[in-house]
């Protein structure tokens, strides 16, 4: 099963984006890198005019310098922008997990395993 | 009001006597009055004497001891009534029921303010405790939230590389997750031995240093950091030695760490003084120290007011995840309370922040 056309894997911490892209990988080719929120904004905005939403997905940490990866989600839902979203947190709060539900998004707490990362991921993209 | 009342009597609700001592004392004073009393044939006035002995049993023994001398003061007016000269005995009654009443009265109601200004004093101390107690829970809640997330993401880098290690191909990926690995495990050692440090910090060498010597290590350290940063290290020493006692390789890091800050505040550029005075400063028991200071100005962009509060607290940082641990501030902290100094810290947005180290000055030397 292919991948998205583009992916795009947010996190402040440098070892954790390298963690989600390999294990992301072998899946799909065309990744890209996010480190804060002001970054996760701007590559959106560049997917938002090169692709269709049903071609993105993102995976993303809440907790970032600059904005959260919650806020600017809640911009392009807003704008009416909705690429498939997977996202990554130490603290799942609840009322996370309903706004970010709300989104059409799913949740996955940290710590993770690749082979459940791997495995949420197919299954946001499938939906 | 009722804090006023009890400042008053704060020291009087600190019992320097014992309950049994009170009434002892209580029970002398009124004999001692009735002998007057008999002696003198003063009765009105020394009715009123018989006061002091119970206000002071009251307040010192409670409301019991209270009554029981109230007891005694009229028995002894009764006796005295008795062996004095022949009066009716019925006038003689009424009078001593009435002064007991009024003796009464007064014990009952002084026994009740001294346990309302001790219950007050009580329920304060509660307040005190549990507010010390939150603020306990509060810097838990820190270190649990901040030792979750600054271990956690490790951890989870060097589990995920492990089940990676099965899919990688070939031999350069799998010295890359490897690299990883150590590079994630040595980062979790050194956020514990910070966290070690922040506890425990017993056993340091103590020994007499110059304060300038001790600034100068740590700036001419970073210098080498400032001029990557584009920013500039100033550095001004006292002419003379300003002599203290301590640690200089823990004294080096405060100051390099403080520095530091600063230097990583300027994103833009800018200028660090870094200037050694002597200060005097009143400690808690009101008497003049003098210390030795380094003052350490930066031209960044100042601390936010909401979290000048927190800067020392650990885990506390504003920088990005991996630059700093948040245990930097923290960590000075604790080294300079082990000197008996303080760090002091003025900051006003958009100018610049002013860190202050203070150290006592070794004035044996």
């Amino acid at each position: 099963m292919s991948g998205p056309a583009r992916l795009i894997v947010a996190d402040d911490s440098r070892e954790m984006r390298w963690l989600i892209r390999s294990t992301l990988r072998p899946w799909s080719s065309q990744i890209v890198e996010a480190a804060d929120g002001r970054e996760l904004f701007w590559e959106l905005l560049r997917c938002s005019r090169a692709y269709a939403e049903r071609d993105v997905l993102v995976v993303t940490d809440i907790c970032m310098p600059v904005y959260s990866g919650l806020d600017v989600l809640e911009v392009y839902d807003e704008l009416g922008y909705h690429p498939s979203t997977v996202v990554v947190t130490s603290f799942p709060a609840e009322r996370t997990q309903t706004l970010v539900a709300r989104m059409g998004g799913i949740l996955i707490p940290k710590p993770f395993t690749t082979s459940a990362l791997r495995h949420v991921v197919e299954h946001v993209w499938r939906a | 009001m009722s804090g006023e009342l009890e400042r008053l009597f704060e020291p009087q609700l600190r019992p320097f006597i014992s309950r049994r001592a009170a009434v002892i004392i209580g029970a002398a004073l009124t004999l001692l009055v009735g002998l007057g009393d008999y002696v003198t044939g003063a009765d009105i006035a020394f009715t009123m004497l018989y006061l002091v002995p119970i206000t002071f049993s009251t307040w010192y023994g409670g409301w019991p001891a209270g009554a029981a001398i109230s007891v005694l003061a009229t028995v002894c007016e009764i006796a005295i009534a008795v062996v004095s000269p022949a009066v009716n005995v019925l006038v003689v009654l009424w009078n001593e029921v009435g002064s007991m009443l009024m003796f009464l009265a007064l014990a009952y109601l002084l026994a009740r303010l001294r346990d309302r200004l001790a219950a007050e004093r009580d329920q304060k101390r509660v307040i005190v405790e549990q507010l010390r107690h939150a603020d306990r829970l509060n810097v838990i809640g820190t270190l649990a939230a901040g030792v979750a997330h600054e271990l956690g993401t490790p951890l989870n880098v060097i589990s995920g590389s492990a089940e990676l290690l099965n899919t990688a191909k070939t031999e350069a990926e799998i010295d890359e997750m490897a690299q990883i690995i150590r590079d994630q495990a040595t980062r979790i050692s050194t956020i514990i031995r910070h966290l070690l440090e922040f506890g425990r910090r017993a056993g340091a060498t103590v020994t007499d240093l110059d304060l300038n010597d001790v600034a100068r290590s740590s700036t001419s350290l970073l210098a080498a950091t400032a001029r990557k940063q584009a920013c500039e290290i100033l550095f001004e020493p006292m002419p003379v030695p300003v002599p203290i006692r301590g640690n200089s390789s823990e004294l080096e890091q405060v100051l390099s760490n403080v520095i530091l800050n600063a230097l990583q505040a300027m994103q833009g550029g800018g200028k660090v003084t870094v200037r050694l005075g002597v200060t005097a400063r009143s400690t808690i028991g009101g008497t003049e120290r003098e210390f030795g200071n380094v003052m350490i100005d930066d031209t960044g962009p100042g601390i936010a007011p909401q979290d000048l509060p927190r800067i020392f607290d650990p885990f506390f940082t504003t920088k990005g995840v991996g630059e700093g641990t948040g245990l930097g501030l923290s960590v000075s902290y604790g080294i300079v309370r082990d000197h008996d100094g303080a760090i002091e810290v003025d900051s006003s947005l958009g100018r610049g922040t002013r860190f202050t180290v203070l150290v006592p000055l070794n004035t044996a030397a």
